[in-house]
């Protein structure tokens, strides 16, 4: 593709212009309520212009340990995404390149471990981790969310796989490079875009998760969603924490996106290399 | 023949077996306690009533209940807006984030903000968003002399409006998936397509479309596993109401898991419902191999 | 000689210290978990429990979780032989579900024993029977809550308004006593934006109430209880044990009901507690009937505006049917002790609640601000956090006619589907009160059915508290 003319640029601009404000109005309203005064907080018409207080964001560090909570996401975060990446990338590789009736059966057993409720898992995982005393630790929830994230990590690269043409592999192996030499030299930085979404996608799920991370940890491993859902207690929604805890779980979130990001670019410069 | 057994079995054993072990180790143990539970009256919250085997009764149950055949359709209802609509709006933004211009990488990252807020407190932004006199919709609304709408309070509107929710927090997923595979797509039938003086609409629905296909399918499909377990979102929003009108089959089968306690129920509503998927997607394979194989 | 005496001395201090130090320290070693929540039964304990350790050496960390979902942990904390909380936050209603579970350590003994110093005589009875099943206590309340009225009365008390009303009406105005003046009153301060209110031409619509309608988090049926008990509803029959809510009383109540909507602000069926409670913080509604654990932030400026815009709550009794005192509606958060926990750790954790309760920490928490709603009679009829706190004298004189709330061990159960059934009726999804109310009724009964009927006939009996017999 080239450079688009003038005229097509403003076009361009101009409707990402209109999505933008769309997409980020709520976001706007996550900002603005953090720093807003409870009392004017559902003040009709909304209050645009308003004394600014950052007492949401003092609360929030003061009244629960949410630096501790952020960091316990960020290592539930990476650790499930770095384990799925890699189990995912390998599974998905098989499926793409075995030539086999059942190995569309072996790829819907996978697909199935994220379609099953997980409401219905809660209450066996509690045991277990309880048993095994992995209960309020970290590597618990790595180990859960894991289960949706390798399924995930297996259907999207499976498209990127598909998409990477299986002469350049026999050139390889012409050439004298192994399996899994060829797997890891050729065929994995060409799927790099792959890499880098699915790893977003694993991240994001294991982010924001709620049920498991509510019910399968306490103060150790609690994450920072589950953190700052508790300023909504059994008489208020205190919104104003929530909001500032919201858009500062939002940060880490955007940096581990914007690294992949960087990633997906030099992945895709590889790609055109060859 | 036998090279080719000879790969399979290699490729299986290095790179599938260890997943299909890690996933197996993983969820065994869940899966045949929830399969144990399904066939049981149980009670976690009341351990005074008699843990029986009651054989299929819970099954029976769930089949044959009007509030779970209701949340059958209201989720499919939901699905069909949420998803029709991601697909076109996620294709169509990514079409626009990749083009050659200044700060797309930055736009590609506000965009994706959304994704990165829990559904959860995305129920909760939108509830502010949504209430008809306290909220910021309306007000917006008013503004151009529209309105106000009963958003999440009217039964008419309910569903809608957790729809507009969940596309304003997935379409990114859509975006971000087809924009990576759009720049991973190779140059070359472009410029032949071009040469061919082909106009722009036919680039993309004979050059580009049909190459994005493979991972535009995988994205529906998780969008569609995901979708089908939507939850957060409602039990913030609306929990099901008002009166039943955004009840879907994970708000179901929460209500009897937790709520009410009937584990064995919420264990067979999971098992139907990973069942009624399941075929569903299925059935969706095969028409999508049937459509490959009288195009090729 | 001296030498020795020195050593000698210096042992016999040592060992003198040591044993001072056991009596005083006498948990030392021993550490407890709260499974807690956000709000200000917890949040202003949590950051003082440094000084529980350094009484008694036991160290207390309280977890704070979100209130959806609370009790789903909490129940499958309490499935568990091994506990990792020896302390459970626990919601009134939830004490039949634990109780009935065997989930909570029974507290009768020791509050009987430490009587004197937990001041058994000075908490409001109402408060401690709120906490008991099967007339054993469970926990221990950290809040006391009332259902109660709350009322712009600075409206009441302008003399156009008044005039006004009389003129329309032909009584008085002042606080309901009964249901219907609320309606009348509510109706009648209900205008449009361009009216004239107390003189002044609003800029808004302005409401005569706010009451919660929404499904989430059961917030309608909070709302619908306290109506139908004054209407004189029962929520079981006491022949059968049954849900018994599809009488003539419970449809009036839930037509009463409906017939406030008019009154409400457009977003009824989606208000739920504090987006209701708001419009009266704002100062937006002339009456609200809600928790009193709500109420107590209508004297914070930083959290309610109306007592920065001069403006002036009354606050009252919840209304009755007939204007005949009735048992007022209550309530209660409070502390428990997991059952499973070590015979020590549940020693402990009975002090950390009588530390965390005492008269002395809650009059510590009157006296730096507002926030908790207060359960003992010694503060709530102190004069000088009387006139800080008016709403001190309504929280004191209505609990000494009162009710509890239902306790049945399937709260959840009614909960659940009267949410669902009446939201259905108030959003106009079901015709009459009586489809609503049976189809809620039905599924309720078709659990309890299976049980015999003595069984059921003891979960709806409030046997009274063992603690409050001398």
């Amino acid at each position: 593709m080239d450079k688009p003319s003038t005229r097509q640029a403003i076009l361009v601009y101009t409707l990402l212009a209109i999505i933008l404000i769309v997409f980020m109005m709520p976001i706007y309203l996550i900002v603005s309520s953090s720093v807003k005064p409870s009392p004017i907080m559902f003040q009709k018409p909304p209050a645009f212009i308003f004394p600014v207080t950052w007492e949401h964001y003092v609360d929030l560090f003061t009244m629960r340990p949410f630096a501790k909570f952020i960091m316990n996401s960020l290592i539930v975060a990476l650790g499930s995404t770095a384990f799925s990446v890699f189990m995912g990338s390998l599974g998905a590789y098989a499926i793409s390149r075995i030539r086999h009736k059942r190995i569309n059966d072996v790829a819907f057993w996978i697909l199935s471990m994220r379609m099953f409720p997980p409401i219905a898992v809660v209450v066996p995982y509690y045991i277990i981790f309880k048993t095994v005393g992995l209960l309020d630790t970290p590597l618990a929830l790595i180990i859960v969310y894991s289960t949706a994230n390798i399924p995930l990590t297996v259907w999207l690269m499976k498209g990127f796989f598909d998409e990477v043409p299986t002469a350049l592999e026999e050139a390889a192996s012409v050439d004298g490079y192994g399996l899994v030499e060829t797997f890891w030299r050729i065929t994995l930085p060409l799927a790099a875009p792959g890499l880098a979404v699915s790893a977003v996608f694993c991240f994001i799920f294991s982010w924001n998760e709620f049920l498991f991370a509510l019910m399968l940890t306490g103060s150790e491993a609690q994450t920072a969603t589950v953190a700052v859902m508790s300023f909504w207690s059994s008489d208020a929604v205190q919104w104003g924490r929530i909001m500032a805890g919201s858009f500062i779980i939002l940060i880490p979130g955007v940096i581990f996106v914007l690294t992949c990001q960087r990633w997906l670019v030099r992945g895709l410069t590889m790609g055109s290399v060859k | 023949m036998g090279y080719i057994q000879r790969r399979n079995r290699r490729i299986f054993l290095i790179f599938l077996f260890p997943v299909i072990v890690a996933l197996f180790a993983t969820t065994i143990y869940p899966m045949l306690y929830a399969g144990w539970l399904s066939f049981r009256n149980y009670d976690l919250a009341k351990p005074f009533i008699p843990r029986v085997f009651v054989g299929w009764a819970n099954y029976a149950e769930v089949l044959s209940s009007g509030p779970f055949l209701h949340a059958l359709i209201t989720t499919f209802k939901l699905m069909a807006i949420t998803l029709s609509v991601q697909l076109v709006l996620g294709v169509g933004i990514a079409l626009l984030v990749t083009q050659k211009l200044r700060g797309m990488g930055l736009v590609r990252t506000l965009l994706l903000i959304p994704m990165m807020i829990s559904p959860v407190i995305v129920g909760l932004v939108w509830l502010f968003l949504y209430f008809p006199e306290l909220g910021y919709l309306n007000y917006f609304l008013s503004l151009i002399g529209l309105g106000p709408v009963s958003w999440i309070t009217s039964t008419d509107w309910a569903l809608l409006a957790i729809a507009i929710a969940d596309i304003w927090q997935w379409t990114p997923f859509v975006m971000m998936g087809t924009a990576a595979a759009l720049q991973s797509l190779s140059p070359e039938p472009y410029e032949a397509a071009r040469i061919d003086g082909n106009s722009r609409w036919d680039v993309f629905s004979r050059v580009t479309l049909p190459q994005l296909k493979p991972v535009l399918v995988s994205l529906m499909f998780l969008r569609a596993i995901d979708a089908f377990k939507i939850y957060d979102i409602i039990f913030v929003l609306t929990k099901g109401g008002p009166a039943d009108s955004t009840e879907v089959i994970s708000l179901y089968i929460y209500r009897q898991s937790f709520t009410f306690w009937r584990m064995g129920v919420g264990a067979a509503a999971s098992f139907v419902s990973l069942i009624i998927i399941s075929v569903l997607i299925t059935l969706f394979f095969k028409s999508l191999q049937r459509g490959q194989a009288s195009k090729g | 000689m001296s030498f020795m005496r020195t050593v000698a001395l210096t042992a016999a201090l040592a060992a003198g210290a040591a044993g001072a130090a056991n009596a005083e320290k006498q948990f030392e070693g021993v550490e407890l978990k709260m499974l807690g929540i956000g709000d200000t039964s917890v949040t202003r304990l949590a950051p003082i429990v440094g000084e529980f350790e350094e009484l008694t050496g036991a160290k207390v960390q309280i977890d704070m979780f979100p209130y959806p979902g609370l009790i789903d942990k909490i129940i499958i904390e309490a499935s568990s032989d091994k506990p990792s909380y020896q302390l459970l936050w626990v919601d009134s209603p939830w004490v039949g579900m634990l109780g009935e579970a065997g989930a909570l350590e029974d507290l009768t003994d020791l509050a009987k024993r430490d009587a004197e110093e937990i001041g058994l005589k000075d908490i409001v009875p109402i408060q401690l029977q709120e906490n008991t099943w099967q007339g054993r206590l469970l926990a221990f309340p950290a809040s006391g809550m009332i259902w109660s009225t709350n009322y712009r009365k600075d409206l009441y008390e302008n003399a156009d308004e008044m005039a006004n009303f009389k003129a329309k009406y032909g009584y008085d105005l002042a606080a309901p006593s009964t249901w219907a003046q609320y309606r009348d009153q509510a109706e009648f301060f209900t205008r449009k934006a361009g009216d004239t209110l107390a003189g002044e031409t609003l800029e808004k619509d302005f409401y005569g109430n706010a009451q919660a309608f929404s499904r989430v988090a059961g917030a309608i049926t909070h709302d619908y209880f306290p109506i139908m008990r004054a209407f004189g509803g029962d929520y079981w029959d006491p022949g059968t044990g049954l849900c018994a809510m599809t009488g003539e009383a419970h449809v009036k109540a839930a037509e009463f009901m409906k017939s406030l909507v008019p009154s409400n602000p457009p977003d009824y069926l989606g208000l739920m507690w504090d987006l209701r409670t708001g419009y009266m913080e704002r100062g937006e509604t002339a009456l609200s009937s809600y928790w009193s654990v709500r109420t107590v932030r209508l004297t914070n400026p930083a959290e309610a505006m109306v007592a920065e815009k001069g403006l002036v709550v009354g606050y009252a009794p919840s209304p009755t049917a007939d204007g005949a005192p009735q048992p007022t509606y209550t309530g209660a958060l409070s502390f428990g002790i997991n059952s499973k926990a070590s015979d020590k750790e549940k020693e402990a954790a009975w002090a950390f609640i009588k530390w965390g309760t005492s008269e002395a920490m809650m009059r510590r928490f009157a006296e730096e601000g507002s926030g908790v709603s207060q359960f003992r009679k010694s503060i709530l009829s102190d004069p000088d956090l009387q006139a800080k706190y008016p709403y001190y004298g309504v929280l004191l004189s209505a609990q000494e006619n009162a009710k509890r709330r239902i306790f049945h061990p399937f709260y959840q159960d009614v909960e659940e589907n009267f949410g669902i059934e009446l939201n259905k009726y108030m959003a106009g999804e079901t015709e009459t009160a009586l489809e609503a109310l049976t189809t809620a009724c039905n599924a309720v009964n078709s659990r309890l059915k299976i049980f015999p009927e003595e069984m059921r006939l003891r979960w709806i009996d409030d046997v009274p508290a063992d603690v409050l017999k001398d």
